[in-house]
């Protein structure tokens, strides 16, 4: 089993299975065009903590079945489908929850970024909007009538919204 | 990093998994997100059922954006049966109704499209000046504005009296409309009766229209606001009938207001069966305020164009 090794932004030299790193499509295509490889790769954007994280992720989910191609027609699936390890893996701080997820963007490894967006959708799910700026530190910049107009104008979106009602023309006017 | 600092194709995939709701929520909280997340939600309209209420809302809120999006889609505008949940056939009149009313909605954006910020109002006095009680009850449970105003000043509810219309007038006050809004005050207008600071209740006198008068004084109408003469409704009743003049004294009007002259109501020309219906209310009087003004009447004709 060959092994290769990853340099991170920080100047870290990690060294991580080749079958592992592949779960990072660009790896995989940056090996595929270059051969074999004996010096670090240099991932640039990604520190040593957040590419320990990445790499601890992709070697519990070495042996999964490729990814099938999803088609974007049912892209709102339901983000409460997130296996329990993961669901452990992603209880990080905030910090780090967004470096992976860049990290996992940038690294193109679609599992992973599927699971970090599931996580912060949870985050955010069932929230009023004060409360999400509370929980992501958000700040306000609507002026109060701003905010009272985008209310709204998107106020079919709230569950309150009636459903339209059949109407009757031709009611006695 | 955080999710304000988060590159914006990322934010985009976040909101793929969020429903309506939340997306609203989230893109509530601040500008950036709003900018960033306003198309994903509108597209959303389009597949998830929503598309009559943000129809019908996004019309009344002048969101013209919205509109024009959703009518692009086609959108699937079968409406449900209350009752069994189950559709309702495309072509009955309720369903043809429905398209119909919602192209009153949309057509409201259409008409007004130098004016967004008055589409509510000119939404609610549109469906008062068609007609459309049920067009105006949809617009008012959207919040269109009942105190939207035309350009003499007339208020939906001012419509609704003209117009004597009684289902849109009762829906105006049930939704907040101000009853003793005035009509504005335009001199160049006096050959017509817009223009002299009128409120509803005044409109309802000279239309001789007792019902709405009833309809107005129930939903809190003052008999005490004056119009640019300083009149109230009660100057005005005394020349429209006994039975208009009725209903404000009942109301408790106060017969003895003065105008911006002076004078009581006494003081101008008015119909003898009023002056009988004033005697037999006062008669104590022994009818001498009545004789008195029965010898001004032609004195004070001159003045008759100040009603």
């Amino acid at each position: 089993m060959s092994e290769i090794k990853l340099l991170s932004s920080d100047q870290a030299t990690i060294t991580v299975e080749k079958s592992v790193a592949e779960r990072s499509i660009l790896i995989k295509n940056m090996l595929e065009d270059v051969g074999e490889v004996t010096e670090a790769i240099p991932i640039p954007n990604v520190n040593e903590n957040v590419l320990k994280k990445v790499i601890e992720w992709c070697e519990h989910h070495k042996g999964d079945p490729p990814a099938q191609a999803d088609d974007d027609s049912d892209s709102r699936k339901k983000s409460s489908d997130i296996d329990e390890w993961d669901q452990k893996f992603m209880q990080v701080d905030q910090e780090m929850l967004f470096e992976i997820i860049l990290a996992a963007n940038y690294l193109d490894i679609k599992p992973l970024l599927d699971v970090g967006c599931k996580t912060v959708a949870n985050m955010i799910k069932g929230k009023s909007p004060e409360e999400i700026r509370k929980t992501f530190n958000i700040q306000n910049d609507f002026t109060p009538d701003e905010e009272e107009q985008i209310r709204r104008e998107n106020e079919w979106a709230e569950e309150s919204v009636p459903r339209s009602q059949p109407l009757d023309i031709d009611e006695a006017c | 990093m955080s999710l304000s600092t988060v590159p914006t194709e990322l934010i985009l995939l976040i909101s793929g998994y969020l429903c309506p709701t939340d997306l609203n929520s989230l893109l509530r909280t601040c500008s950036s997100f709003h900018r960033i997340l306003t198309n994903s939600l509108y597209r959303l309209t389009c597949k998830s059922k929503h598309e009559k209420a943000a129809l019908y809302s996004s019309a009344a809120a002048g969101n013209r954006t919205l509109v024009y999006l959703i009518f692009k889609q086609n959108p699937d505008l079968t409406i449900f049966d209350e009752d069994t949940d189950s559709p309702i056939e495309s072509s009955t009149p309720a369903e043809k109704k429905t398209d119909l009313a919602l192209h009153l909605g949309v057509d409201l954006i259409l008409r007004y499209p130098g004016k967004p910020k008055d589409l509510y109002g000119d939404g609610a006095s549109y469906a008062v000046a068609t007609y459309r009680p049920a067009l105006l009850k949809q617009l008012l449970s959207y919040h269109a504005d009942p105190s939207c105003v035309t350009s003499n000043g007339q208020t939906p509810l001012h419509l609704a009296v003209e117009n004597r219309n009684p289902t849109a007038a009762k829906l105006l006050l049930q939704y907040s409309a101000n009853p003793d809004e005035r009509e504005f005050e335009n001199p160049r207008l006096l050959c017509s009766t817009f223009g002299r600071g009128y409120t509803a209740l005044h409109r309802a006198v000279s239309n001789d229209d007792l019902e709405m008068a009833k309809i107005l004084l129930e939903g809190g109408a003052s008999t005490e606001i004056r119009n640019m003469f300083g009149k109230t409704p009660w100057f005005l009743a005394v020349q429209i009938g006994v039975e208009i003049a009725g209903v404000l004294h009942d109301a408790g009007a106060d017969i003895n207001a003065k105008d911006n002259r002076g004078y009581t109501f006494w003081d101008y020309p008015m119909l003898s069966n009023v002056m009988r219906m004033l005697d037999d209310l006062s008669p104590a009087d022994g009818g001498e305020r009545t004789r008195k003004s029965g010898v001004r009447r032609e004195k004070l004709r001159m003045y008759e164009y100040g009603f």
